[in-house]
């Protein structure tokens, strides 16, 4: 499916700063069958936009405003075409990766609370146990803006039962490393007809399992399905930490305002 | 009576002593090793009143020049002045020329393991190091994964702590890769001396150390950015984390005697990927940071983001390649105490060598075997936790208390990837002033190694001895009460 992308973010404050820093992972991965036909990223006020490659893949652009300024607004704009799955096959993972997928991170420490829960729910092989652990958010917890902030944990969320997509996301992670399963936590958009622009309602996440001798499947607990062809890949990562879409810093006294507008469109 | 009239040698056979060999009928005097002859029959000829004289006229020098450092403690900052012995150690340079073989490889094969690991990562996949233990290490740094730096050299400046046992072998007990400090004693020590003890100091050859500051500005000269500007020389700065860290004096100390310009987070700025100090007249381009801030505080945008210290945007400009940091940050994957117990590994690793300097055995607390060892011969060992240094999370088990040991038993049980053991070791002794007399106490020694390619590491002789002041402690840190000795390397 060929899809646009215009993500616009706009940073205000309420007096002037300077020496602003920022870094955006906002360009669609060139993996798993997705293809990049154009991106491009503009600042205004104007930033010389520099580009490096991080420990997971992702094209990060980066860039410094260093006049005095009250307002920063960032606009990615890319064209992509997603496939109607993802793959990417691979026999066994490297040393790194597997501990990374496997450990506990920033977001998903290990806890009993996630291997309790994980345990009634393991099947025979690897995909049908994520498949499991994946229904089982999707039908135990609710969706519910506002639950959680930015910075709940994976075992918060667990207690909480309810969230939002990085929230799943984590807790499925959790889960499946609670079960020696490889999980990865990938950011990135869904398009839906149905909704028009609507605040960032199009930046989503979810998650890949490894299955070994198979590759990485990619499944999504909070719609309990397969990455399909709405679907678009920006980054992925340990838990949300490794993949945040922006990171900044900024010198002056001044309370930042962020604000984010995602629109996809479909051909 | 003179100073060294009642110098006791201790029990026989558990120390060995730096300046004299145990007599061997047992009841002659002990006999000063060959190359202390002449520094045992000064001190033979002073009394302790002029001894003191020397040791006010040296504490002179250090005071007027302001030579401080700082003790962290859990109540408040002290500053002191830090304690240095008139007697210097003195080593012969058949000795010293092994010490420096041995350093050399261990240099050159850490900083193999460096490029290594954030790399292919060849020595983890061909299983010669546990995958747990690298990726896994407090100061892996993943953002340094991929990025290249100049002559593949990460630990440009190493600190590596050597002891000597019983019978006078030495070991590596560790390297220092991150920040190390305490040069600038090594250099103040040697000016003092040469004022108190000028004549003796003429007589004995001893191989400068002088020259220091001039190697480690060419060293870092050199690994300058491969593509910066060929029309002009590198320009090189130290990075300080400000007046009120503890080595202040020595950040200011070595950018004076280098001639470089001395400055904080805030003196530097980033734009478009390039790294510039301000000045008064506009911004002037940086090629190399001997940086003396640690990698959690260098740059907020990629590190530790609620810090003051550092220079936002930084890290991508080493990333890019247009700044050389030294030491290179995720250097701590290699001088974490762990990691520590793979180094012989790595040199025959990487080198197809044996080493030339041991290491003291290490268990670790990760290994089930190794725990249940530790757990169970806690008064006995030297626990120490991975990622502490300067004598910090340490329990030296026959000092300890039974509340101590149990605290310590509890830390490994949570957290056994962050502690290791090793035996206590009977440090070497050497003659040094305690109320008016001669007494043994523990030392060490402290080369520093400056690396600019894997094929030049240079070490100038000697180092700084440390000296644990405490009567029988054998902790030298410096913020534990230790102090320093001079260290005289001889000419052949």
């Amino acid at each position: 499916m060929k899809l646009r992308i215009e993500h616009r973010t706009t940073f205000t404050y309420d007096a002037l700063i300077s020496e602003a820093y920022t870094e955006m992972r906002l360009r669609p991965a060139d993996a798993g069958g997705q293809i990049v036909h154009s991106f491009r990223l503009v600042t205004e006020p104007h930033g010389e936009v520099l580009h490096y490659i991080d420990r997971y893949g992702a094209d990060v652009r980066y860039f410094d405003v260093l006049v005095p300024h009250q307002r920063l607004s960032v606009t990615a704009a890319s064209e992509v075409s997603t496939p109607a799955q993802f793959i990417e096959a691979a026999v066994a993972l490297s040393p790194l990766d597997e501990y990374d997928y496997l450990s506990s991170t920033r977001y998903v420490t290990a806890g009993n609370a996630l291997t309790e829960f994980a345990a009634v729910h393991v099947k025979s092989d690897v995909v049908a146990t994520a498949k499991a652990l994946m229904n089982a958010i999707y039908t135990q917890f609710r969706y519910e803006p506002g639950a959680t902030t930015v910075n709940t944990s994976a075992l918060e969320v667990l207690d909480l039962q309810r969230g939002v997509c990085q929230d799943f996301a984590h807790v499925m992670i959790g889960l499946c490393r609670s079960q020696g399963i490889a999980a990865r936590y990938v950011s990135g958009y869904l398009y839906n007809a149905r909704v028009a622009e609507r605040d960032d309602a199009a930046s989503h996440a979810w998650v890949d399992v490894f299955a070994p001798g198979r590759g990485w499947i990619s499944l999504d607990p909070t719609h309990n399905c397969a990455q399909g062809e709405e679907y678009v890949r920006l980054g992925i990562g340990r838990d949300y930490a490794d993949a945040p879409p922006t990171r900044g810093t900024y010198k002056g006294a001044a309370k930042e305002k962020l604000e984010v507008k995602v629109n996809v469109r479909g051909e | 009576m003179t100073l060294l009239e009642h110098y006791a040698l201790g029990q026989p056979g558990r120390f060995f002593d730096e300046m004299f060999a145990a007599a061997a009928d047992g009841e002659a005097r002990p006999e000063a090793r060959p190359h202390y002859r002449e520094l045992a029959e000064q001190l033979q000829a002073l009394s302790a009143s002029a001894f003191e004289e020397r040791r006010k006229a040296a504490d002179q020098v250090f005071l007027t020049q302001g030579i401080t450092f700082t003790v962290y403690s859990e109540r408040d900052n002290i500053e002191r002045i830090f304690p240095f012995d008139l007697v210097p150690r003195v080593i012969p340079n058949a000795e010293w020329r092994r010490l420096e073989r041995g350093l050399q490889q261990r240099v050159v094969a850490l900083n193999l393991f460096l490029h290594d690991v954030y790399h292919g990562q060849r020595i983890v996949h061909d299983g010669v190091i546990p995958a747990h233990l690298v990726y896994g290490a407090k100061n892996y740094r993943r953002e340094m994964i991929g990025v290249n730096v100049p002559n593949n050299v990460y630990m440009h400046i190493v600190g590596t702590d050597l002891v000597r046992d019983v019978h006078g072998e030495y070991y590596v007990l560790e390297d220092n890769g991150r920040c190390p400090s305490g040069v600038s004693y090594m250099l103040e020590n040697r000016q003092a001396m040469k004022r108190v003890f000028s004549r003796l100091f003429e007589r004995y050859g001893v191989m400068p150390v002088e020259h220091y500051p001039i190697e480690l500005h060419n060293m870092l000269r050199s690994v300058a950015p491969w593509n910066m500007s060929q029309d002009r020389d590198p320009v090189v700065v130290l990075l300080t984390p400000g007046v009120f860290n503890s080595a202040y004096f020595e950040h200011s100390f070595l950018a004076r005697m280098m001639g470089i310009e001395i400055v904080e987070g805030r003196d530097l700025v980033v734009h478009e990927g390039r790294v510039y100090t301000r000045t008064t007249r506009g911004l002037r381009p940086v090629d190399v940071i001997y940086r003396r801030v640690d990698d959690d505080f260098v740059d907020p945008l990629t590190f530790k983001a609620d810090t003051m210290l550092g220079v936002p945007g930084l890290f991508n400009a080493v990333r890019a390649g247009t700044v050389t940091l030294a030491n290179a940050i995720g250097t701590g994957v290699a001088d974490d105490k762990a990691t520590y117990a793979f180094v012989p590994e790595m040199i025959r690793y990487y080198l197809k060598e044996e080493p030339v300097l041991p290491n003291v055995p290490t268990y670790l607390a990760y290994r089930d075997d190794d725990r249940r060892y530790i757990l169970e011969h806690l008064d006995e060992l030297v626990v120490k936790s991975v990622n502490e240094s300067g004598g910090y999370g340490m329990l030296v088990g026959p000092h300890s208390t039974v509340e101590q040991r149990t605290k310590f038993a509890e830390m490994i049980r949570h957290d056994p990837r962050n502690f290791i053991a090793q035996p206590t070791l009977s440090l070497s002794r050497h003659p040094t002033f305690l109320d008016g007399a001669l007494e043994g106490c523990h030392i060490d020694l402290r080369p520093y190694a400056l690396c600019s390619s894997l094929d030049k590491v240079t070490i100038v002789p000697g180092g700084l001895t440390r000296v644990a002041l405490q009567r029988g402690s054998l902790v030298v840190n410096s913020s534990q009460g230790g102090g320093s000795k001079d260290t005289w390397v001889l000419y052949d």
